[in-house]
């Protein structure tokens, strides 16, 4: 069940959340656990029953992981969660894809397809993080299942995270508190996330379908779908996640932030830092970290990193071409270390966003594509080998068409509102007319976004189900 | 203590529409029918199958969408957003010029114009080789802004170049230099009756009839929410349909293919129908003949066409004995000569609009 639904906004979330609110403190949790299993059902009833197994099988590896610990067998219990987890979202992910290579290479039979269900590559990196947290003995074994339930079937994140590590919220699975502030906070960041994706998000999408349905491709056209592409992205993934931690916000739980302006980064190194922070977290301290090393040697380190990588792509979504995208990255990241960094601090700060930016809009084309000839064939395009026009009277039309939504979206992507915001707050005047005009504006925006919703079924994903 | 009164206003306003419209939602009746969208809506029928399969789901959620209370409303805040937030030139496939709104028909698909002259000459050259045949193109109301505003619009120099290098020895009529911009309806594609007599003029004399005259009383029909009307979704006013009768007009037989009396002209009832513009000539038939027995002399006139002769034909009427509409979207050519007599007292007409030309996949 998509955030962007009317099922969800008009009657999951108000149902879900009267029942949350109306019940005592002792069955929140039960009731995060249905509501998720609920959300899960309506949106993958296919494989309903995933999400369940997924947190029983979390559960029990927990419960084994205490017991085996100090034994001489305290790995198996480990290897055994890794096998059944990671092996899960491998063969949802990648079975189809390897079997259809196969297929092809020995001219056989079409491929079975998997389902790929929803929000499958969350909550196997969370129950993973409690099963690594708990046998490296940083966090304690959860022995209430409805607790356990509650984490694994947190809806707020399944659509596409934030991928909340256990030991950040083990606390607050026991206890958290409920705060009229501390919900309209979690409703600010939430209709912020929701105007993000189905304003500009959605908006933004159109450029690429268009792309795709062109007769006459040109140049210039692939330039501007795949900045375009850049931008979607970034207002799809981070709306959901200011949606999720919206969410997360009015149910009681503090979770930090996931997108911290990342397209203002001025190195990849940086903009890693600030995309999708849990889940370049996730990769740090259960990939790279343990595989690097503390005192590791160069080889090792890029090892480490190159495993990143490929991690990173596989997770955003199955193909080579995602493959490919993770494991740039993760090169430049070590050109960085290696020479690349020294260089681009001593360059004028614009010289690293113009570099961030060019490498972005250049490998989200790999993102983009359609296997893992798309993004070569688009490249092509775009350095005008592929024997394109360069422009022609309609891309002049749609250059001028989405312009100014290319440049909103370009300045909501770095920090510009939030410190046109503090500047104003710092006078009384302004605080005060910011306190009054924000339930308006907060109101307003939910309702245009609602009617963007109304009208029409257009509402892609960038992302791959995550 | 203002923070504290920040926070329950937001947290209070946000619970208000999350539960106003829940319940607005459930308590408010099933619509069946949307007059501004032109369509119909349909219940989804719960199923075992369905719910397991996730049809269930998605059948519930477009629904959940069309009944969602003050959809036209939204549907209206969704157009402004796109229109003057964004400021995108173009929203659900259609422009808006004022009070306007267009439709985009491009690019020209030259495959498809030599198609459909290959058809026209297919059925001419089958049931009226020899008869005086003349062609016109009726203009795509964009063509009128296009240009001025920088839109996306067809090559019609190049589209006219290929009717008349497919269509050789056939008379053509200019309609472009007789229409401008005010002749169309505002929220539909459709050009309006009321403003069409100079043309059938012009149309009568290229075809060698004598001059008539005639005159017409006016009748208004309102509100007519056109087809652009519904794909644009601002909130515009809608249009008023402007219709022609005298006695001539009140006294001719009009029936269809099979011998059925569609009850004149007009047909009042279809007004109130989905498509409001079906009023002319019952809509999509695939043959209808028209009779007028006061006519001067026998000749008959066949007129190949799509919807925009509806509204035409009416003022064709008292130039002709009979005047034959038939529409190829809705008969194959082939199957002309079982539902049609044809003969040497024919004038033939070739009248579509540059949207059917630039689909011609529909005619059959």
């Amino acid at each position: 069940m998509p955030f962007t639904s009317a099922s969800f906004l008009y009657f999951f979330l108000p149902l879900t959340l009267m029942l949350y609110f109306a019940v005592p403190r002792c069955l929140k949790n039960p009731v995060l656990g249905l509501a998720g299993l609920v959300f899960f059902f309506w949106g993958e009833p296919r494989c309903w029953a995933l999400l369940p197994a997924a947190a029983l099988a979390g559960y029990g590896h927990g419960l084994w992981i205490e017991k085996a610990r100090g034994r001489r067998w305290q790995t198996v219990p480990l290897l055994s969660a890794l096998a059944v987890h990671a092996g899960l979202l491998f063969l949802v992910r990648y079975t189809d894809i390897l079997r259809t290579n196969a297929n092809s290479f020995f001219r056989a039979e079409p491929a079975l397809r998997f389902l790929l269900p929803l929000g499958v590559g969350v909550f196997t990196l969370q129950v993973l993080s409690y099963c690594l947290d708990l046998y490296r003995g940083r966090a304690v074994v959860q022995r209430s299942f409805s607790d356990f339930a509650a984490y694994v079937c947190l809806f707020p994140v399944l659509i596409a995270g934030p991928i909340v590590p256990y030991r950040q919220i083990e606390g607050q699975l026991r206890q958290r508190g409920h705060s009229w502030a501390g919900a309209a906070a979690g409703i600010r960041t939430f209709v912020i996330g929701l105007a993000k994706k189905v304003i500009l998000g959605n908006t933004l999408a159109q450029v690429g379908y268009i792309c795709a349905r062109l007769e006459q491709p040109t140049v210039l056209f692939h330039w501007l779908a795949a900045a375009a592409f850049v931008l979607q992205i970034y207002y799809d993934l981070s709306g959901h996640s200011d949606m999720a931690l919206g969410l997360l916000r009015i149910l009681g739980f503090h979770v930090p932030r996931n997108f911290n302006y990342p397209l203002a980064a001025r190195s990849i190194t940086g903009f890693w830092q600030r995309w999708f922070i849990s889940l370049g977290t996730w990769v740090r301290d259960y990939i790279y970290a343990p595989l690097a090393g503390r005192t590791a040697g160069r080889a090792r380190e890029a090892a480490a990193l190159l495993a990143a990588g490929v991690l990173l792509g596989m997770w955003h979504g199955p193909g080579w071409n995602m493959l490919a995208w993770g494991l740039v990255f993760a090169g430049l990241i070590l050109l960085e270390r290696l020479s690349l960094g020294r260089v681009l601090n001593r360059l004028p700060r614009c010289a690293g966003h113009v570099y961030v930016l060019l490498v972005l809009v250049v490998n989200f084309t790999l993102f983009r594509a359609q296997g893992i000839q798309g993004g070569p064939a688009s490249l092509r395009g775009m350095l005008g080998l592929a024997g394109l026009p360069w422009s022609s009277p309609e891309t002049i039309f749609y250059l001028r068409s989405f312009s100014f939504t290319l440049v909103l979206a370009a300045l909501g992507a770095v920090p510009l509102l939030p410190r046109l915001a503090a500047a104003v707050r710092r006078s009384r005047a302004g605080e005060r007319a910011l306190s009054l005009l924000e339930p308006v504006l907060l109101i307003a925006l939910f309702l245009l976004a609602t009617g963007c919703l109304i009208d029409g079924y257009f509402s892609p994903y960038a992302f791959f189900k995550l | 203590m203002a923070k504290d009164w920040k926070h329950k206003a937001i947290c209070l306003s946000f619970i208000l529409v999350l539960a106003g419209f829940m319940l607005a939602h459930i308590l408010l009746p099933h619509r069946e029918i949307s007059y501004t969208e032109g369509r119909t809506f349909r219940r989804p029928e719960f199923s075992r199958e369905k719910l397991f399969s996730g049809r269930m789901a998605l059948e519930y959620e477009k629904y959940a969408l069309e009944q969602f209370p003050l959809r036209d409303r939204f549907r209206g805040l969704k157009a402004l957003t796109a229109f003057y937030l964004l400021r995108l030139e173009e929203h659900n496939g259609v422009q808006v010029l004022g009070n306007g709104i267009y439709l985009r028909e491009y690019p020209l698909r030259e495959d498809s114009v030599r198609a459909a002259a290959a058809k026209f000459r297919e059925v001419y050259s089958r049931y009226l080789a020899g008869q005086p045949v003349y062609y016109a193109v009726v203009p795509d109301k964009n063509c009128y802004v296009a240009a001025e505003r920088g839109w996306l619009a067809p090559d019609y120099e190049r589209m006219l170049d290929i009717l008349r290098e497919n269509l050789p020895g056939w008379t053509y009529i200019d309609l472009f230099a007789e229409l401008t911009i005010a002749d169309y309806y505002r929220t539909d594609g459709h050009w309006r009756q009321e403003r069409l007599i100079p043309l059938a003029d012009t149309i009568l004399a290229r075809m060698g009839r004598e001059p008539v005259q005639r005159e017409y009383q006016r009748h208004e029909l309102y509100p007519f929410y056109g087809a652009y009307y519904a794909r644009c979704g601002l909130p515009l006013a809608p249009d008023t349909i402007t219709y022609l009768t005298n006695p001539v007009l009140e006294a001719v037989r009009v029936w269809d293919q099979d011998g059925r009396d569609l009850g004149g002209i007009y047909n009042p009832e279809l007004f109130s129908s989905l498509n409001p513009y079906n009023f002319f000539l019952s809509g999509p038939v695939p043959i209808i003949t028209i009779e007028n027995s006061s006519a001067a002399d026998d000749r008959e006139l066949v007129i190949f066409r799509d919807s925009f002769a509806s509204s035409l034909a009416p003022l064709l009427v008292e130039g002709y004995a009979r005047i034959h509409l038939v529409d190829l979207r809705y008969i194959p050519g082939d199957q002309l000569g079982e539902k049609l007599q044809f003969g040497p007292n024919q004038d033939v007409l070739f009248l579509y609009s540059i949207p059917v030309l630039n689909n011609s996949s529909m005619l059959r």
